[in-house]
């Protein structure tokens, strides 16, 4: 027999007294282990989340709000801000990556985020490095989903679904519009930890075409490339760039330009059918962007070129003149570019002044209002009301470990009248004082030991669970089954207070005389 | 076995300085029994005590198998116990949290002699002599007082002790269940060549001694009478 079958059979002995004992420690531990997970786990998730972006511009509005709703996909977006000036940061050079996002739709509890791939890669040959399954979206409602998503069984690859207006039950402002554009699942993303993995992403177009808004995005580099940008008039380099059906489907009466970066954009089955007044260029950068099938498809009165940038580039005289071929027809009133809107932009800037002169300039920009708001500048004020709540949460840990030990010191010091007994028979037996002293001290850590094995399971099991909980919420990724640093440092703390309170009842049982109780 | 040379024990009371004990030469031979009788109060506890270096002396000598006690620092008292002394009670003072075997084992343990596996096998032979094989696994609040001071009995006989003293052993059991303790103990303390000392009121089992010292015929002390019954208990 060790000691340590004397302390077991000790504190088995006093079984009520020992399981309370221990139980108190463990309330005490699996509070301050899991504070510690998720406030870790938040922090780390925050930054994470937020990559290398240093500013987000949105409507006018809580800059929280903002964050949440555009980073973490959390809470309801502000509202939508023009695209004009996704562009105008996209030529800027200040601005190292620019990223729109258009949020607004959903699929049951998973918000449908329109985005390019510029959001997941930095080229496009890297993209497929981010699915785990299918391929990157190409097409107007072509979507992948995070691997949550998949994993839930909500959706799978090739499934197809429609979304609803609004996020989170909040309906953002639709006119009404039925939601007949059905999305078709073609990828399935890896896990990546953050709240994308609860999140449908698509084409930007495909959230326009959800409002019916025609329009097309390119990504911000596109804006950069001179054999790109106003390489000539009105670029067409492929086929079905620009397909018109009728005559004068398509007419332009203002000098801007008609801008199109994607595939499919337009289409026009008729001659004459893109009809354009002035003398304004008409501009495509991307491949496919407009198609004629007939030489007047595209008619111009005057000579120069066809180029839109602004609102009102795309003036339609009928209801008809656009007309669309494919089974995703509109049977509502379209709208065009000139109603294009996001709903945010995530920017990298080259250094602190440009961001900080972008940041000006965006929000001094009476035309297209909009916020700016410093990302991490918004994360600490989030991160501070977060910690507010765990230094609270962690002084009541505290306490509750305080009270474990006093559990611990008085459970000791009560059972120390029957133990004084037991010690003046062990020190009869042969026993030396400091074996008494190591056992009793022994007692306390065993039960401050196992209440912080408890407890760390316990606060493991708490975090992951709350964790759940703020990735379906918040979108914040919380791993709550690895080790956290910090985890140590409480585990000694709590034993510390354990042997604290075994040291007491220790030296008063040291000092027994056994003479004095052996004839009891 | 036992020698006690000008042996003073003193307690300082209120009313000035209390003797207990004042015995100016006492021997027992190796593998004697003695009954040691007397009035409550007469010392025979606090001897006890200081033979087992439980208690030490105020003056004198106590050597027991050719070691002074009395001159032993503390952790060399509970070395020499561990080694030398049986101690067996009127009250049993086992254990309460561990079972009957385990109460065996605890000596073992402390005098760290004995493997984990020799422990036990040592246990359960002791506990096979006392008849107790079918309840090693019990906890003392299962076992009656007979089968309690039995286990009390094996626990002293655990170290293979030079010297076993029993403090009125019998004195919580009835005389029937107390005769076969008794003689129990007397049997296995001339199998194993133990020299036993046991204190008892009980003509019955003095008139079982070849050998009965009264204290009072050896202690100068004992004529204090109540005061000095308070210090014994």
């Amino acid at each position: 027999m060790g000691i340590l079958r004397v302390v077991i059979s000790n504190l088995s002995y006093r079984k009520i007294s020992s399981i309370l004992t221990t139980v108190s420690v463990s309330i005490g531990v699996v509070l301050l282990i899991a504070i510690l997970i998720i406030s870790s786990a938040l922090r780390q998730g925050a930054l994470h989340q937020t990559g290398d972006y240093d500013m987000i511009v949105g409507a006018k509005g809580s800059a929280s709000q903002l964050v949440l709703s555009s980073i973490f996909h959390y809470d309801v977006p502000i509202g939508n801000i023009d695209y004009e000036i996704f562009e105008k940061l996209a030529r800027d050079e200040r601005a190292e990556k620019v990223i729109p996002l258009a949020l607004g739709d959903s699929y049951g509890s998973y918000r449908i985020i329109g985005t390019d791939y510029t959001y997941f890669a930095d080229q496009i040959e890297e993209i497929d490095g981010i699915l785990q399954e299918g391929t990157f979206y190409k097409e107007v409602g072509d979507v992948i989903i995070g691997w949550k998503i998949a994993e839930a069984g909500s959706l799978g690859m090739h499934a197809t679904f429609q979304g609803a207006h609004g996020v989170d039950g909040v309906d953002l402002g639709d006119d009404g519009h039925d939601h007949d554009l059905e999305y078709r699942v073609v990828g399935i993303m890896k896990p990546q930890h953050s709240a994308d993995d609860y999140v449908i992403f698509t084409m930007i177009e495909s959230v326009w075409e959800e409002h019916h808004i025609h329009g097309t995005h390119t990504p911000f580099y596109h804006y950069r490339d001179d054999s790109f940008i106003g390489e000539d008039d009105h670029h067409h380099d492929d086929e079905d760039d620009h397909h018109h059906d009728d005559e004068d489907d398509h007419h332009h009466d203002d000098e801007d330009d008609h801008h199109h970066d994607d595939e499919d954009d337009h289409h026009h089955d008729d001659e004459d059918d893109h009809h354009h007044d002035d003398e304004d260029d008409h501009h495509h950068d991307d491949e496919d962007d407009h198609h004629h099938d007939d030489e007047d498809d595209h008619h111009h009165d005057d000579e120069d070129d066809h180029h839109h940038d602004d609102e009102d580039d795309h003036h339609h005289d009928d209801e008809d003149d656009h007309h669309h071929d494919d089974e995703d027809n509109h049977h509502h009133g379209h709208r065009h570019d000139e109603e294009k809107e996001i709903t945010a932009i995530l920017v990298k800037s080259q250094n602190i002044v440009a961001s900080s002169t972008l940041r000006s300039e965006i929000e001094g920009d009476m035309q297209h209002p909009a916020q700016a708001a410093f990302i991490v500048v918004v994360l600490r004020q989030l991160l501070n009301l977060l910690g507010d709540g765990m230094a609270v949460a962690n002084f009541l840990a505290y306490i509750s470990i305080t009270i474990a030990a006093i559990s611990i010191f008085i459970s000791l010091m009560s059972s120390m009248t029957e133990r004084r007994k037991d010690v003046a028979i062990m020190r009869m037996l042969g026993s030396s004082k400091t074996k008494i002293l190591t056992i009793v001290i022994l007692e306390a850590l065993f039960v401050t030991g196992l209440g912080i094995v408890i407890g760390v399971a316990g606060g493991h099991a708490l975090a992951h669970w709350a964790g759940i909980q703020l990735q379906s919420t918040a979108g914040l990724y919380v791993n709550a089954l690895q080790y956290w640093s910090g985890e140590l440092a409480i585990a000694g703390i709590v034993l510390l207070f354990g042997l604290l309170a075994g040291i007491i009842p220790a030296l008063s049982v040291y000092k027994t005389e056994p003479t004095h109780y052996m004839h009891e | 076995m036992i020698e006690l040379k000008n042996l003073e024990k003193t307690y300082s009371s209120n009313e000035g300085m209390l003797t207990v004990i004042d015995i100016p030469f006492y021997s027992v031979d190796e593998g004697s029994q003695i009954a040691l009788v007397g009035p409550s109060g007469s010392g025979k506890t606090t001897l006890l005590n200081l033979i087992s270096g439980l208690v030490n002396p105020t003056k004198g000598e106590v050597t027991v198998d050719g070691t002074r006690v009395d001159l032993l620092n503390e952790a060399e008292k509970d070395q020499f116990r561990s080694k030398t002394i049986g101690y067996v009670f009127q009250n049993f003072n086992l254990v309460n949290s561990l079972t009957a075997m385990e109460n065996v084992m605890l000596p073992m343990m402390f005098r760290g002699k004995r493997s984990r596996k020799q422990q036990q096998e040592r246990a359960e032979e002791l506990l096979e002599k006392v008849h107790l094989s079918h309840r090693i696994r019990h906890k003392p609040s299962k076992l009656s007082k007979g089968e309690q001071q039995r286990v009390a009995i094996a626990r002293a006989l655990a170290n293979e002790a030079k010297i076993i003293l029993a403090d009125e052993p019998t004195g919580n059991i009835d005389f029937t269940t107390g005769m076969k303790i008794f003689s129990l103990l007397r049997q296995l303390c001339i199998d194993e060549k133990i020299t036993l000392v046991m204190v008892t009121h009980s003509d019955e089992y003095i008139s079982q001694f070849s050998k009965v010292v009264d204290i009072r015929d050896i202690n100068r002390a004992v004529a204090l009478g109540k005061e000095a019954a308070q210090w014994e208990s």
